[in-house]
């Protein structure tokens, strides 16, 4: 085959995101957002209404270093814990908390500020469009005394069962993806894998992006089953075939899949399981239908089969193609004339004699 | 001492004088060679006062054999200081001949005084000296001694040039170990050459050897019977030197007091295998041992005739090709075998150089000669491959791993444009089985589907390094007879430490050469060979532990 390592690792360059610590742009929104809170919840209290004090934390895949750019016409999306320094009986609605947060972020952009199911989203234009959006979850602790947090779920006209205050381990899950490989080659291929499975979700579901699987819940499933493919030959340097991990891990979740019943004209419907590693250690795919299930089933398939078939081209040029067809254009083709000459897999230079 | 210097002529200048040690009189001479101050000066004794008889050290001419020169340094800048030194080492050794043990002296140096051969040339001999008294045999034409052998097919061994001889005959001798220092402080080595004398000396044998020398008399030939004696010198070991008795009368002389006969001095050239093998550096315990050599090129030629010379016993050669007037530059065998298949031609040059050594030539490739004998990498102690063919000696490999009893196999090859070579062992014992890694761990892919690469290389893998020479058949990889030279030696050496079970494990070895050429020619080194800044140093770091040849 062509080595196209090369060219994964440019592919990852183009579409990763730097982590919060490292991302000014980030740092900036969060920290803009924390001050318009403190003052806004300051005068409220000096209004006379009863607001805990409250800290920001960073959470979801910028902390984790799976961030990825939005892919040609999507949005930035980030992530930032409001943990409240008060326990779940002070606010017996969640949804209640979850209004304190959107009224005080009313008007901080010009884009509406909306509250969603698990979070409150405030939207940003750049260079008059709509480009990114914040997404604010709201914690408390579970009980007085208890570090561990509860996640306000539910929004305005949520039936009563789904406002709830819901067990959540948001920097355990961090630190479980973080700390996943501890040596730093094999964190960095793990990490390039997740990165490039969530753009090319991205581009597989681009028109039906609802039925897509959660980016989450890609990197809690690389979490379980991932195994890094590295060299580390007796001479040169450490060898990278994240390809080949790749193919081992898709190859993985498509035989996790299990039967879970048939559709009306008899085709087979398939679910994932994945367990979350922290409390509430729930599925993370348990909100996608069966039917979408099977979808991002065959999809993974489709992507394997890639996949093996990348691994058999002799042109790098072939290979990358191939390789574009599933990550879309982001992925890097070779100019024909800059590969030089087919190289044999099977049948290659000795450089030898005697 | 009294000195005169004197003028020869106007060409030699000398010191005449005498000198007055230990109660004697000495007439001494010292002449300077043309060539002094390069060597030595030489030191003459003309006369000794009173008359000492049996001086060894000096020779017939009277010069004293001061000391062998090729230990010595001269510092020529200081002529006097060399003549000063050479007549205080004159003195030394003159106290020593006059008050010293003589006749240790005399047995140190039997063979200069053993001359006196009249045919001149001395006589080829092919005994091992022991300590036992045994029959061996002498070959004849006509009248003409031509050799002496404990095996008759010895000489042929040594050289082929005695299987081309006319029809020889072959007499009983009798090889008798003596040690005449132990009831003789007057021995001198004329006194071997006296019956009367060498009776005496063959008499104080110990007992039993007496005994077994009694019935070895009795079946020795009557006819000018061959004596070699084994004088064991003061180090312990033996000199050989022959004895030739001529008009006996009533048996062997040795056998009866009332025989007789007259003796005849015989000089023997020492040419046994065990001698000329620690003499030359070889090593005599390798005679034993069986090597296969696949691949008789560049690196396989070098190979072969190092092994030879070091002393290895038997060589079996497996190539198909014949030379061709391209090997001239680069081949151990030159151009002397154009046209012939290279295994014989190989034979024809190790046989013509080195003695002692069964050469076994098979004209085929590697990969049918195994097939016809299969069991033939169980028979011999050690595979060698230069093939110069990568997926050949990868198939090797695994024959090798196919079974504990098979030898161990070395791999050895060279890298374009002089950039170096490498030799891998695998196979060899460790302490319970062979040690783990093989030339399978050293190809691997470096990403999956990716082509396989040699891990050692020091040229960038994937890239033709051949070169075409007109057409079909004709590409060859450009490296030159240093690089082949230096391929074998590294791999011969490796060779002899697993011979001579020296060597555990699995190593590695790698020359490296200079790049300039390789990189002049537009390219590119591995990363292995820039990380190195000098030698490398043996290795097992290349050893996989998920090969698939040697650790399952």
């Amino acid at each position: 085959m062509a080595n196209i390592q090369k060219y994964f690792e440019q592919f990852d360059e183009d579409i990763r995101l730097k982590r919060f610590d490292e991302n000014q742009m980030l740092r900036e929104k969060r920290d803009a957002i924390h001050r318009r809170l403190r003052e806004k919840f300051e005068a409220m209290r000096r209004a006379g209404a009863d607001i805990p004090s409250f800290e920001t934390f960073n959470q979801g895949s910028y902390q984790m270093g799976t961030g990825i750019q939005p892919a040609e016409g999507g949005e930035y999306d980030i992530d930032v814990g409001l943990r409240f320094n008060c326990d779940q009986t002070k606010y017996s609605n969640p949804v209640a908390l979850k209004q304190v947060v959107a009224d005080a972020l009313e008007g901080h952009t010009s884009i509406p500020t909306r509250m969603r199911r698990s979070c409150v989203t405030v939207y940003y234009k750049q260079n008059g469009e709509q480009a990114y959006h914040v997404d604010l979850a709201v914690y408390v602790y579970a009980h007085a005394n208890s570090s561990r947090l509860v996640i306000a779920k539910g929004e305005h006209g949520s039936g009563l069962g789904d406002r709830k205050w819901e067990e959540s381990s948001p920097q355990e899950l961090c630190d479980w993806v973080e700390n996943r490989f501890s040596n730093k080659e094999e964190e960095a291929q793990f990490l390039r894998v997740i990165r490039a499975l969530k753009r090319w979700k991205t581009e597989k579901f681009k028109t039906d992006g609802q039925n897509a699987p959660s980016g989450i819940g890609l990197t809690v499933a690389a979490g379980q089953w991932f195994v890094p493919s590295i060299k580390r030959p007796f001479s040169g340097p450490i060898a990278f075939d994240d390809r080949t991990a790749m193919r081992a891990f898709v190859d993985r979740m498509v035989r996790e899949f299990h039967l879970a019943g048939h559709k009306t004209d008899g085709s087979s419907l398939y679910r994932l399981e994945v367990r979350v590693p922290v409390v509430p250690h729930g599925d993370i795919f348990e909100r996608m239908t069966s039917g979408q299930m099977s979808t991002f089933r065959d999809r993974l398939i489709q992507l394997r089969d890639q996949l093996d078939a990348v691994e058999h081209e002799l042109d790098p040029v072939d290979a990358c193609t191939r390789m574009l067809k599933e990550f879309g254009e982001a992925f890097p083709v070779p100019d024909k004339s800059k590969t030089g000459a087919v190289r044999g897999i099977a049948t290659t230079t000795s450089g030898t004699s005697a | 001492m009294e000195s005169l210097l004197l003028t020869d002529g106007g060409r030699r200048e000398f010191l005449r004088g005498l000198i007055r040690m230990d109660g004697y009189e000495i007439g001494v001479r010292v002449e300077l060679p043309p060539t002094f101050p390069l060597c030595l000066a030489k030191v003459f004794i003309d006369s000794i006062s009173p008359r000492v008889e049996r001086r060894p050290h000096i020779l017939t001419d009277g010069r004293l054999c001061i000391e062998a020169e090729s230990d010595l340094l001269l510092d020529v800048h200081d002529p006097w200081g060399i003549l000063r030194e050479t007549l205080v080492r004159a003195h030394r050794l003159l106290h020593q001949i006059l008050t010293g043990d003589r006749a240790a002296e005399f047995a140190r140096e039997l063979i200069s005084y053993w001359k006196g051969s009249p045919r001149g040339l001395p006589v080829p001999c092919f005994v091992a000296p022991d300590d036992r008294p045994r029959l061996t045999k002498a070959l004849y034409f006509e009248e003409l001694l031509l050799a002496v052998a404990d095996d008759p097919r010895e000489p042929a061994r040594f050289s082929p040039d005695f299987s081309r001889l006319p029809p020889c005959t072959l007499r009983n001798a009798i090889y008798i170990p003596i040690d005449p220092l132990a009831g003789d402080p007057a021995f001198h080595p004329d006194k071997l050459a006296t019956l009367s004398e060498l009776r005496k000396y063959v008499r104080a044998l110990p007992s039993r050897d007496g005994r077994v020398l009694d019935k070895l008399l009795g079946r020795s030939g009557k006819h000018s019977p061959l004596v070699i004696l084994g004088v064991r010198r003061p180090e312990g070991e033996r000199a050989l030197v022959g004895i030739q008795f001529h008009d006996t009368r009533g048996g062997h002389p040795l056998a009866h007091e009332g025989n007789g006969g007259s003796v005849e001095k015989i000089e023997l050239q020492r040419r046994d295998a065990p001698f000329l093998a620690s003499r030359g550096g070889a090593d005599p315990h390798l005679r034993g041992r069986k090597v296969l050599l696949a691949g008789c090129g560049a690196v396989g030629g070098y190979l072969a005739m190092a092994l030879a010379r070091a002393g290895v016993g038997s060589l079996t050669l497996v190539d198909g090709d014949v030379f061709e007037l391209a090997n001239t530059y680069r081949h151990v065998c030159g151009i002397a075998r154009n046209g012939m298949p290279k295994v014989f031609g190989l034979r024809q040059e190790i046989e013509r150089l080195v003695p002692y050594i069964t050469v076994s030539p098979y004209q085929q490739r590697l990969e049918a000669f195994l097939h016809e004998r299969p069991q033939t990498l169980d028979s011999h102690d050690l595979v060698i491959a230069a093939l110069g063919n990568p997926t050949i000696e990868l198939e090797l490999n695994r024959r090798i791993w196919s079974s504990h009893r098979n030898a161990p196999a070395l791999f050895c090859w060279l890298e374009p444009l002089g950039l170096g070579g490498h030799a891998l062992l695998t196979h060899g014992r460790a302490s319970q089985s062979p040690a783990r890694g093989c030339l399978e761990c050293l190809y691997d892919h470096p990403v999956r589907g990716a082509a396989l690469e040699n891990l050692a290389a020091f040229a960038k893998p994937g890239e033709a390094y051949t070169r075409d020479s007109f057409g079909c058949g004709g590409r060859y990889l450009p490296f030159g007879d240093l690089d082949a030279q230096n391929t074998a030696q590294l791999t011969a050496r490796l060779a002899l430490r697993v011979l001579r079970g020296e060597v555990e494990g699995a190593p590695l070895q790698s020359w490296k050469g200079d790049a300039r050429a390789f990189l002049q020619a537009g390219y590119e080194v591995t990363s292995r060979y820039e990380s190195q800044t000098g030698a490398f140093a043996e290795t097992l770091a290349y050893i996989r532990p998920d090969c698939a040849v040697c650790q399952t």
